[in-house]
């Protein structure tokens, strides 16, 4: 049986690798990366199961889950002009089919691709923790970003569900979560800052986040993070729903870590994988 | 109306490079090629950012608009446009 060793959650924002390679190895993003990176190093993955949200590059209008996972040897990225390096990424598929058909057997509606590219959702957490070390991950994508969004209950249950389905995969793999995403962002929209594309239009809400995480009330947090509230947070705020369901293959416990950068309204953690 | 034909658009202007420099050098013969109708058509010309919002573009798509400059739209005026947009979010 394949084993759960730890869950981390970082942004994906989509400026950080130009940014850091402009600032250097002391800038505030930086540090904070390399400090998810070690502890990834230190639990020794195998696997990286990674959710994340599309933002209409990999998947477009004209077909568009809400679940999906990637089922193929490998994928590159990003796909959408991203300023930072390409890479080629190598894909766990023999997990990534079993996470799958688990799934559909459990009742969980996920599409598949078998060829596709990612966008910066997945290749800037690539970039900053994996780029080096080159792990295959199974790309996860959770619809996030265009409305109606799965519920945050929903996201919390798949996780549950693959936990199980990672425990009884026949194999010896080390598998680590990756949540990815903002708690409070807008791109584009009204909440945006003035004279900007974007903006963090509530701060008061990714802290609260960050509260019940510290304090390990998912339950709590599950019944505030309606879509109406996620939405009044930003509308990549769905985001929040990539990270519930990393915590719930984690096992659901408190964060061993959790730093957040206030003004972007997101956060960087690590759970410790009960068992 | 379903916009799908303005995400397209933007979408396309991201993956196509030529389909971009088509919507740079010839706005009209670009928006020719998708599924967008006539109302639609005048709102990208006039820039009305604030009309395709409430009728339903993905704000992330539309603000694609400032990454070209598409329609003459820069980030401080599509900024000014957002804003009087008519959004329940917004109290």
């Amino acid at each position: 049986m394949a084993d759960i060793v730890a869950g981390i959650g970082v942004p994906h924002t989509p400026v950080f690798p130009a940014q850091v390679a402009k600032k250097g190895p002391d800038c505030e993003e930086a540090r904070l990366y390399a400090e998810i990176e070690a502890h990834l190093t230190e639990v020794r993955p195998d696997v990286l199961l990674v959710f994340s949200n599309d933002h209409f590059n990999t998947f477009f209008l004209d077909n568009f889950p809400l679940l999906a996972i990637g089922v193929a040897p490998a994928t590159s990225g990003p796909n959408d002009q991203t300023p930072m390096p390409a890479y080629d990424v190598p894909v766990h598929e023999p997990l990534a089919a079993h996470l799958r058909s688990s799934g559909v057997l459990a009742g969980f509606d996920i599409a598949v691709t078998q060829e596709f590219t990612l966008d910066h959702a997945f290749m800037v957490p690539w970039h900053f923790l994996n780029a080096k070390r080159r792990t295959p991950i199974v790309p996860f994508f959770i619809d996030g970003f265009s409305n109606p969004l799965p519920s945050a209950q929903r996201a919390w249950d798949l996780g549950v569900m693959l936990r199980k389905a990672i425990q009884a995969y026949p194999g010896k793999e080390r598998v680590a979560a990756i949540g990815s995403g903002s708690f409070s962002l807008e791109i584009g929209g009204p909440l945006a800052d003035k004279g900007e594309r974007s903006g963090t239009p509530d701060k008061v809400w990714a802290g609260h986040i960050q509260t019940r995480m510290e304090a390990g009330d998912y339950r709590k947090l599950i019944e505030e993070a309606t879509g109406e509230r996620m939405a009044r947070a930003g509308n990549a705020a769905g985001e929040l729903l990539n990270w519930l369901a990393m915590i719930a293959v984690s096992g659901g416990g408190k964060p061993r870590y959790m730093k957040p950068q206030v003004d972007h309204g997101h956060a960087f953690g690590v759970w410790s994988a009960a068992s | 109306m379903s916009v799908y034909g303005i995400h397209k658009f933007f979408r396309t202007c991201l993956h196509d490079e030529a389909f971009r420099e088509l919507a740079l050098s010839q706005p009209e013969a670009a928006m020719a090629k998708m599924p967008i109708s006539d109302e639609e058509k005048q709102a990208l010309r006039d820039g009305n950012v604030a009309w395709l919002y409430e009728h339903g573009v993905h704000a992330f798509l539309l603000s694609y608009l400032t990454r070209w400059n598409l329609f003459g739209v820069t980030v401080p005026m599509y900024s000014e446009r957002i804003h009087q947009a008519k959004d329940w979010r917004v109290q």
